[in-house]
């Protein structure tokens, strides 16, 4: 387990912490000895409403959800909320943050961190 | 190596690959009165408070939250001079997955969502019948799939215009 996350004192040095609502999407994390893919619902949010921002081993998503429905639109139901999303993931130091991408399509986020070439597992030939 | 305060460190380091993700929730305590869905109190009571619906669209589907073979999707439900509009939230869904129908008045919207890892392969399927309201050019409805939100336009028919009617 990691505690680390549940520990006050790791939390507040976390980015500024924006008052604004917003809801956990949910997500999906998929290991491979190459990466950790983690791809991420976001119905209803455009590339550019979408932020990521990696701070100190801890990623930052936030999304708003695009504005799409024009003015004359006058609801007669709703169902779906136009809160945006927030979600934060602490990665370990296996991540190689720089070779970190994203990609957005079909209102899935889908984030590949590379796994560091010293934490790949390998056979070390007996000499 | 990261400081635990204090905290016992129980992660072994020779863990084997596998078990060392550690791509954890961080709830920061300033996000832990992160909100759900504000509306979602209101949909317990499918048609509390929305009168205009009620006399347009026959939730066919309802109760949303039965357990069924098939998820229910959400909708929004606009209005404009034109049209009415269906919006439903399909992340993740391929046009070819997507399926509108509409048969006697009834619209059926089911989407299948595939989720597909390196080790195994499934798919549910998501779906909402709404009775289209008198008036629609039926001939005329059309759907677009764009970020994740399917928006099925059904366009209102001419004005029927009032008429006199000769006798004979």
């Amino acid at each position: 387990m990691n505690n680390t996350c549940t520990n006050p004192q790791n939390t507040i040095a976390a980015p500024a912490v924006e008052s604004r609502p917003a809801r956990r999407p949910r997500y999906q994390i998929e290991n491979s000895p190459e990466a950790h893919t983690v791809k991420i619902e976001l119905p209803g949010v455009v590339k550019e409403a979408v932020q990521l921002n990696l701070d100190d081993g801890i990623l930052h998503l936030s999304a708003q959800r695009a504005n799409t429905v024009p003015e004359t639109w006058k609801p007669l139901h709703r169902e779906l909320s136009d809160i945006g999303y927030e979600l934060r993931l602490k990665l370990n130091d296996r991540v190689d943050e720089a070779g970190l991408t994203a990609n957005l399509a079909d209102g899935i986020l889908t984030v590949v961190l590379p796994v560091k070439e010293a934490a790949k597992p390998r056979s070390i030939t007996v000499q | 190596m990261e400081t635990h305060f204090g905290l016992p460190q129980t992660e072994p380091k020779t863990i084997k690959p596998k078990n060392t993700m550690r791509l954890t929730h961080c709830q920061p305590v300033a996000t832990a009165n992160i909100t759900r869905n504000p509306l979602q109190g209101l949909f317990r009571h499918p048609l509390a408070g929305l009168p205009a619906f009620e006399q347009l669209f026959d939730l066919a589907s309802f109760p949303a939250f039965n357990s069924q073979t098939s998820a229910t999707l959400a909708v929004d439900v606009y209005e404009d001079e034109g049209n009415y509009y269906a919006r439903f939230e399909v992340p993740g869904v391929k046009k070819d997955d997507t399926k509108v129908e509409l048969e006697d008045r009834r619209l059926a919207v089911s989407v299948s969502r595939k989720t597909v890892t390196s080790e195994s392969e499934s798919s549910f399927e998501l779906s909402r019948t709404l009775t289209v309201p008198d008036g629609i050019n039926v001939e005329a409805i059309s759907a677009k799939l764009e970020d994740g939100l399917l928006t099925v336009t059904l366009p209102k028919a001419e004005t029927r215009k009032p008429r006199v009617i000769e006798l004979n």
